[in-house]
């Protein structure tokens, strides 16, 4: 990374003060910056939050370099909107636990926010999610894809997602049949 | 064409599958490799797959041929049930009476084709399995009744519970030369180690002849109605006196027990023995003597519940048998109070065990706490609902029969009904219908008025009628038993019917 030699006093300085910022600099694996509300990073990423109390924030950019830039800014806009929404009670405590938490309905401009995405830009998000453990990001996003998922075909779904088909006839005849009453038309 | 292929982490991918409904995870699975092992390794389908909500109330009538399911409103709830059980093995006799046997967790087992032959089936899937004949006949057991545990498996169990052996009838001329034939062998038998199997085969030749004696299905649905009476000493021969004198100073349940059971497993019957812990209820005379002074129908109801391994049946009498399938042993549990007129039932209210009566407009439950060493019945609740009954009775009276196919009620909105306590007595309840598995709500029938009671709340829902519009008229009518339905989509049946044209 670049630093301008002038401004290395002005650096200094400012590691001096960033116990007292209000916002951390991440950055991306292509080396893009960006900065985020540190209470909104805080409290909707477990990472983040990990890391902001154990003092590993790097001034000049925390290297994230699992996340591209285009899926973390992304995230640095669902931190930065989520910290200027009010933020609900119920969204405060929310937690994901894979098998047992009722779903929590997105709300309007969560629903909004992933729905711009193009389908590679939203699994790259659920990626990011995922490795910066964001449920509630995970918990939009994942409701997102459901709805990619729902009342298609495999074959509907397998276009989507862009999956290859990996069963042989016969296989494929057997699980359906495990399921038969999934398949009858009402 | 290449294709990047997309990489959605499991615990996402999971996480988004589960919020399909179970079509949507059915058809999940047949989308590639990847896809069915997160849905079925997870376990993603279970909370659909498994019972978890209460859909309606299969009914066996007296003297009507056949059970219906009075329930809620078909449209309204997923997965869909073949409520006429269409999908059941056709038969070409079109007079063929048939009846649930018992409910466990989504499954029914029926006595079909006159009550001569056992059908493991589901509603909610359509599929069923004929169960193998069996050398001796049905009707000289008190139930065929079903374990099966969905959450740990597919695999189901039937277990044949004998009734209690009945006083021999005294043998037509024309019916003893038969008898004669196969009784002596079977006497040496009797004398060796006791095995109940082949009491009980001797015996249910004598009482029902053969093929020809018209009301096999009957016999099954009445098996106590003739030891109402005195014992009538058998004067034709010894050998007519002797077999009942043995029964009759049996001890009941006798020690070991021998029982059979059919395993989905194996596909196949097999003999299995039960130790008694503890006492037995008494003799079979003292059996014999307690049910006769009970109220008929609840000599012919017979209820059970099954959870954790363990069996537990009332089949008339003042006593349940506890069997635990884990060691091969079983209790003689007394019912909270001798039964007389009262009409229990045993069932399950949320976790527990639990049984109830209703008796001049009373309702008493009480639930079994079990402990290492000690089981007991604990009073759950105790309430005076006459004043429901009546109203239900005058919501059933004012109401017009329901058509055969919507035996229907609605309970998804609030019509609850609470009713002050006015004095004169008139109707009252006749039946304990069963309790909801998951609420604290006893259904109760007028006779054929239902009312869903919640016990905590003290409330009651009229959920209309439950008599089918095919069951005619008569002095005799009512309800045999009934079978809180609660739909489950697993089960290793064998036979599938997609074919939904009813009969």
């Amino acid at each position: 990374m670049e630093v301008d030699k002038g401004k290395g006093e002005a650096e200094e300085t400012r590691k001096v003060a960033e116990a007292d910022r209000d916002t951390v600099t991440l950055k991306s694996s292509d080396g893009k910056l960006f900065e985020v509300s540190k209470e909104a990073a805080a409290r909707l990423s477990t990472v983040l939050a990990g890391m902001i109390a154990g003092g590993s924030i790097d001034d000049n950019g925390t290297d994230l370099k699992q996340i591209g830039s285009e899926a973390l800014e992304n995230v640095v806009d669902y931190c930065n909107k989520h910290a200027n929404s009010i933020p609900s009670a119920a969204l405060i405590s929310s937690s994901i636990s894979f098998n047992t938490a009722p779903f929590k309905e997105p709300e309007e401009w969560e629903r909004k926010f992933v729905d711009r995405l193009s389908h590679d830009a939203l699994f790259d998000l659920v990626e990011a999610a995922n490795f910066l453990g964001m449920e509630r990001l995970l918990d939009v996003t994942c409701h997102k894809i459901s709805e990619m998922m729902k009342g298609k075909s495999p074959d509907q779904i397998r276009e989507v997602f862009n999956i290859k088909n990996d069963y042989t006839k016969e296989e494929l005849e057997e699980i359906r049949q495990e399921l038969a009453w999934a398949f009858y038309d009402d | 064409m290449e294709t990047t292929l997309v990489v959605i982490p499991d615990d996402a991918l999971a996480d988004a599958l589960r919020r399909l409904p179970a079509r949507g995870l059915a058809g999940a699975r047949c989308v590639c490799k990847a896809w069915h092992g997160i849905v079925d390794d997870r376990g993603l389908l279970l909370p659909h797959l498994l019972p978890h909500s209460v859909r309606g109330i299969f009914i066996n009538y007296i003297d009507h041929r056949r059970p219906h399911l009075f329930a809620r409103p078909s449209s309204a709830a997923s997965p869909k049930i073949d409520a006429m059980l269409s999908f059941l093995p056709k038969n070409d006799d079109r007079r063929d009476w048939w009846s649930v046997m018992d409910h466990c967790d989504g499954l029914l087992v029926f006595g079909i084709k006159w009550h001569s032959r056992l059908c493991v089936g589901n509603p909610a899937t359509r599929r069923w399995t004929l169960l193998p004949e069996r050398t001796e006949r049905l009707a000289g057991y008190a139930g065929a009744h079903l374990m099966f545990e969905p959450a740990t498996s597919p695999h189901y169990e039937v277990i044949l519970i004998p009734a209690v052996p009945k006083k021999p009838r005294r043998p037509l001329s024309w019916k003893v030369k038969k008898k004669k034939k196969c009784l002596p062998p079977r006497q040496h038998e009797i004398d060796g180690p006791f095995c109940l199997q082949l009491l009980f085969s001797s015996l249910d030749d004598t009482l029902l002849s053969d093929e020809g004696t018209q009301d096999h299905g009957e016999e099954e649905f009445q098996p106590a109605t003739e030891s109402a009476g005195p014992v009538q000493p058998c004067v034709d021969e010894d050998e007519d006196k002797e077999p009942d004198d043995l029964y009759r100073l049996m001890e009941w349940p006798p020690s070991p027990c021998q029982l059979n059971v059919f395993s989905s497993r194996t596909g196949q019957w097999e003999a299995k023995s039960f130790i008694r812990d503890g006492d037995p209820v008494g003799t079979v005379e003292d059996v014999r003597s307690d049910l006769s002074k009970q109220w008929l129908g609840t000599r012919h109801r017979s209820s059970t519940v099954y959870q954790n391994r363990t069996l537990y049946v009332h089949c008339g009498g003042s006593f349940i048998m506890r069997l635990s399938l884990s060691n091969d042993k079983y209790q003689v549990i007394n019912t909270p109070q001798k039964i007389g007129n009262e009409k229990p039932y045993l069932g399950r209210l949320e976790k527990d065990v639990c049984f109830g009566f209703f008796d001049e407009g009373q309702l008493q439950v009480w639930i079994l706490k079990e402990s290492h060493e000690k089981i007991e019945w604990v009073l759950r609740y105790q309430n005076d609902l006459s004043s429901y009954a009546r109203y239900a009775s005058s919501l059933y009276n004012n109401a017009e029969t329901p058509s055969e196919e919507s035996l229907e009620w609605n309970s998804d909105n609030d019509d609850i009904i609470s009713v002050g306590g006015e004095e004169n007595r008139g109707e009252e309840f006749c039946y304990i219908l069963g309790f909801h598995a998951y609420k604290k709500i006893v259904f109760l029938a007028d006779p054929f008025g239902v009312v869903a009671y919640h016990m905590d709340k003290s409330k009651a829902q009229y959920l209309g009628n439950s008599r089918p519009n095919c069951y005619y008229h008569n002095y005799s009518n009512g309800i045999y038993e009934s079978f809180v339905y609660t739909p489950c989509m697993i089960g290793a049946l064998q036979e599938d019917n997609t074919d939904t044209s009813t009969s």
